[in-house]
């Protein structure tokens, strides 16, 4: 049979990437897969028609009968912002970068491979037979050819019937990502304590938000020593009192033993490898900015590091020297993320702080 | 071989011809279910249509005759919609289980046949169901006065469709679809509603000039007529403009499936005295599709409990006025037999729309106790979210603030006010166009008819909350006014309202948009 249609698809694909005066949104279609509900988003572009404002744009009046509530937006917001239980998998690649702009991971490592999906599917030929298939299909038939109402149940396989695995084999791009917040909990923190918990916080809540399963914290706090935290107590992270030498080296010597493998020190039962080549790494350090160790020992550490991070925030509260804060510049210029901020938890100020950090 | 022994399928003593098939190959066993279930339908109902041929289409053949049956040029919107088809049918969602086709001419047998698809992966028994549900839509589609009128044909948009790629062949993809996407705004004013509109024709001796002569609601066809195109882009136009008469259909929705319902549903009570099983199954179908409360599922919803309440009163004589006459108590224990139900509901069908069936035969009393129905369906649908969950008195209080306290006579005019109006109505106002400039003039004269009725008390909340849904300031309309005003080359603008209701006119000259609060606004007088 000829298509009638004959290269509409193409064209459609062809008009979703030009520019023109059309109006793009999109529709979702959901699946399951892998026990988690993928939502497939097919771009859609709409021919823009005189229209009321209270029915969403829509040519034809889909009110509803159930009295006064306002159906017409319900359908719209579902296209932006989604379920936050709910991955996403864009069918269209620049549908798929206007999402990963939208979350923030514009700036994703360029090397980073795609994760695999698996899906067991039947196919009408192949090697591995899936025998209830098989079973189902000749019931299908034997229903609709009439054979069923004259013989009755008999199992009478055919060559039309049989079924068989088939393993579809689906990339999408690997979202997941490594947060570190690192607190500096020395002696000299002890007025910042509040605005640093403050600020460590509020970004943790905000990652929360935002990628929910796909990123994972690590918490991490450092006197003249650096140890990993417990994360199902958290709580007690953020309510650390400060006491003890201020030094920065052993910090990130630990994020580098903690993405090579090796041993360190930890309050944590959980030691998992942070997987830099696959994933994006975010680092958070906190601190008043006073390095009382070895300067030059603590930059060729942090050449190592810088690399293989996505992006580095530097937030330094206070503090009189200005020594660190022109390091970690001059590590990676690109790479770094920095503010200096006043010891202020109002709500002006910490908005400042998380604006120009996360910009 | 179709069975001889099988009575002939007359339809005013003409023969009809009922086939199903699969591919090229004709499918036995349906085209026997087909005709038996013809055969009761037209027989025992007194239902009539024409030649039938059900088409069993895998996903991908429904997908693509879906996105022809709206678009049935091969443009990216056809391609679009395809995609969503197809897409949705993939993962079993909204899914199709038939759609009635246009009608087509069969050359080797000389003869007319609908074309009706099914899809491939409906079950035997819901095959059986959807081929009753179908005869119900044949029926309107061949004996409605308004579906009569559409006159849509497979062949003649296969003959579109050659114009459409030859015009791609000898200009290019892009400029026919720029003009393309011209004419799908302007399909956003093709006239609804020609009945509905009274004429005033200018007096016969006045001497004055003026242009148009009276109030033109079809700006499309005003457009066609006015402005000078290019042969070819006068042609897509006109092709539009007749492939966008279908639109006029949705003044039947309602009746439509409704009917289709009540008809799939008749069949079942008669499968069920051989068998039960079966019949239930149908049931349940039927159930899952007409009983279901959501805006997509109003037309099922209303159209079937609304015939089946009709069927009711007039099998039992429960109407005319000399009923309405009698007290609450008398009325209670009324009861004549008269089974005039299925002819009366055929006689609606033959040449009702939505609003006249609504406003004729919905009663107070039928909204009343829709109104019950819906506070029960909402209070159970809370029980099932929440029950369990949480304490008694917070899904009380859930169900308290959803309680929104429906009134049966604002309902009912709010679904009459739904049916005849499916979009702004734009029309060119009498003797307003002088060649230098096109107005457009939104049209809100059928509230009126609305808040006359309403109580006094909710007629100014009905008031502001029409001017925020009614209002045409949004960016739709204004990238409507600029395409506009780039096809006429002259400036083009629209009298309409803000959110407040103020009078405001948009304007637009082709790449501006600019905004005024003069001018009268939309007119409310008939």
């Amino acid at each position: 049979m000829t298509s009638e249609l004959g290269d509409a698809e193409d064209k459609y694909r062809r008009k979703i990437d030009e520019e023109d005066d059309l109006i793009l949104t999109s529709t979702d279609i959901m699946d399951i897969n892998d026990g988690k509900t993928v939502i497939k988003s097919i771009p859609v572009k709409i021919n823009p028609m005189i229209s009321y404002n209270g029915m969403g744009g829509n040519g034809e009046g889909e009110g509803d009968g159930d009295g006064g509530d306002d159906d017409g937006d319900s359908n719209e917001g579902k296209g932006g912002n989604g379920d936050n239980s709910k991955v996403k998998v864009g069918v269209d690649k620049r549908r798929l970068k206007q999402m990963m702009e939208n979350w923030g991971l514009s700036f994703s490592k360029p090397g980073k491979k795609d994760k695999k999906l698996y899906r067991l599917l039947t196919a009408e030929n192949g090697v591995d037979e899936n025998q209830e298939k098989t079973i189902e299909a000749m019931l299908d038939r034997q229903m609709a050819t009439g054979y069923f109402e004259k013989n009755g149940f008999k199992v009478d396989v055919r060559d039309e019937d049989m079924r068989y695995n088939f393993i579809e084999e689906k990339l999408i791009p690997n979202l997941s990502a490594t947060f570190i917040i690192m607190r500096d909990v020395s002696g000299s923190m002890d007025t910042y304590g509040e605005f640093s918990a403050t600020i460590a916080g509020l970004i943790e809540f905000w990652l929360r938000q935002k990628y929910e399963d796909t990123v994972k914290i690590r918490y991490l706090a450092h006197t003249d020593e650096a140890f990993e935290f417990d994360p199902r107590k958290k709580e007690d992270f953020y309510k650390l009192v400060a006491n003890g030498g201020t030094s920065f080296e052993p910090a990130y010597k630990l994020v580098m033993d903690m993405m090579d493998g090796s041993a360190y020190t930890s309050m944590s039962p959980y030691k998992e490898r942070i997987d830099y080549e696959s994933e994006d790494v975010f680092l958070l350090h906190i601190t008043d900015g006073e390095n009382a160790d070895d300067n030059g020992k603590l930059y060729n550490t942090l050449k190592k590091l810088f690399p293989r991070l996505t992006k580095a925030f530097y937030l330094q509260v206070g503090g009189n020297s200005d020594g660190f804060y022109k390091m970690i510049k001059a590590v990676d210029r690109e790479k770094v993320n920095e503010v200096k901020s006043g010891n202020d938890v109002s709500y002006g100020n910490v908005k400042k702080v998380l604006d120009a950090l996360l910009n | 071989m179709v069975k001889k022994s099988l009575e002939k399928l007359l339809v005013d003593g003409k023969e009809i011809k009922i086939i199903a098939t699969h591919g090229s190959i004709i499918d036995e066993k349906y085209t026997m279910e087909a005709r038996k279930i013809a055969s009761f339908m037209i027989n025992k109902l007194g239902l009539s249509f024409g030649n039938v041929e059900f088409k069993i289409l895998d996903n991908e053949e429904f997908a693509e005759k879906v996105a022809l049956y709206g678009t049935p040029l091969p443009s990216w919107e056809a391609g679009q919609e395809k995609i969503i088809q197809e897409n949705n049918m993939k993962y079993r969602q909204g899914v199709l289980y038939e759609m009635v086709g246009h009608k087509f001419y069969d050359p080797i047998g000389k003869e007319e046949y609908t074309a009706v698809y099914i899809n491939q992966n409906d079950t035997y028994d819901e095959v059986l169901s959807v081929m009753a549900h179908v005869y119900g839509h044949l029926h309107i589609e061949y004996n409605n006065r308004l579906a009569k009128s559409i006159n849509s044909n497979a062949n003649k948009h296969a003959y579109y469709r050659d114009r459409y790629r030859e015009m791609e062949s000898r200009l290019d993809v892009k400029t026919v679809e720029k003009m393309y996407d011209y004419s799908q705004t302007l399909s956003g004013l093709i006239d609804m509603f020609p009945d509905f509109h009274k004429s005033k024709k200018n007096d016969y001796y006045s001497k004055e000039e003026t242009y148009p002569e009276e109030d033109i609601y079809d700006v499309y066809k005003f457009t066609l007529e006015n402005v000078r195109f290019n042969p070819w882009e006068k042609e897509l136009l006109e092709i539009v403009y007749d492939i966008n008469q279908l639109m006029k259909g949705a003044r039947i929705k309602i009746m439509h499936e409704g009917f289709a319902t009540f008809v799939e549903d008749k069949y079942a009570e008669e499968v069920a005295k051989y068998d039960i099983g079966t019949a239930f199954k149908m049931r349940k179908g039927i159930l899952q599709v007409a009983d279901v409360l959501s805006p997509a599922q109003l037309p099922y919803y209303l159209g079937f409990r609304l015939f089946k309440d009709i069927e009711k009163r007039w099998d039992e004589g429960r109407h005319g006025l000399l009923y309405d006459l009698l007290s609450e108590e008398e009325k209670r224990s009324y009861m004549k037999k008269e089974n005039k139900g299925l002819s009366e509901i055929l006689e609606i069908v033959k040449s009702y729309t939505d609003w006249e069936f609504i406003f004729s035969y919905a009663d107070l009393n039928f909204f009343k106790s829709l109104v019950k129905e819906i506070e029960e369906k909402t209070n159970m649908m809370i029980d099932n979210l929440y029950g369990g969950k949480y304490p008694e008195y917070i899904i009380d209080m859930i169900k308290a603030a959803n309680s929104a306290k429906l009134d049966p006579n604002i309902l009912r005019f709010q679904l009459l006010l739904e049916t005849e109006n499916y979009g702004p109505m734009v029309y060119v106002p009498k003797g307003s166009f002088k060649g230098d400039k096109l107005t457009l003039r939104q049209d809100l004269s059928f509230l009126k008819r609305y808040i006359g009725k309403l109580p006094e008390e909710e007629i100014e909340s009905f008031e502001e909350q029409a001017s925020q849904m009614f209002s045409l300031d949004n960016k739709y309309t204004a990238a409507s006014l600029r395409r506009l005003s780039k096809m006429w080359k002259i400036p083009v603008e629209l009298h309409t309202m803000d959110i407040e209701g103020n009078p405001l006119i948009i304007e637009s000259d082709g790449s501006k948009i600019s905004k005024s609060s003069e001018g009268e606004g939309p007119k409310f007088e008939e």
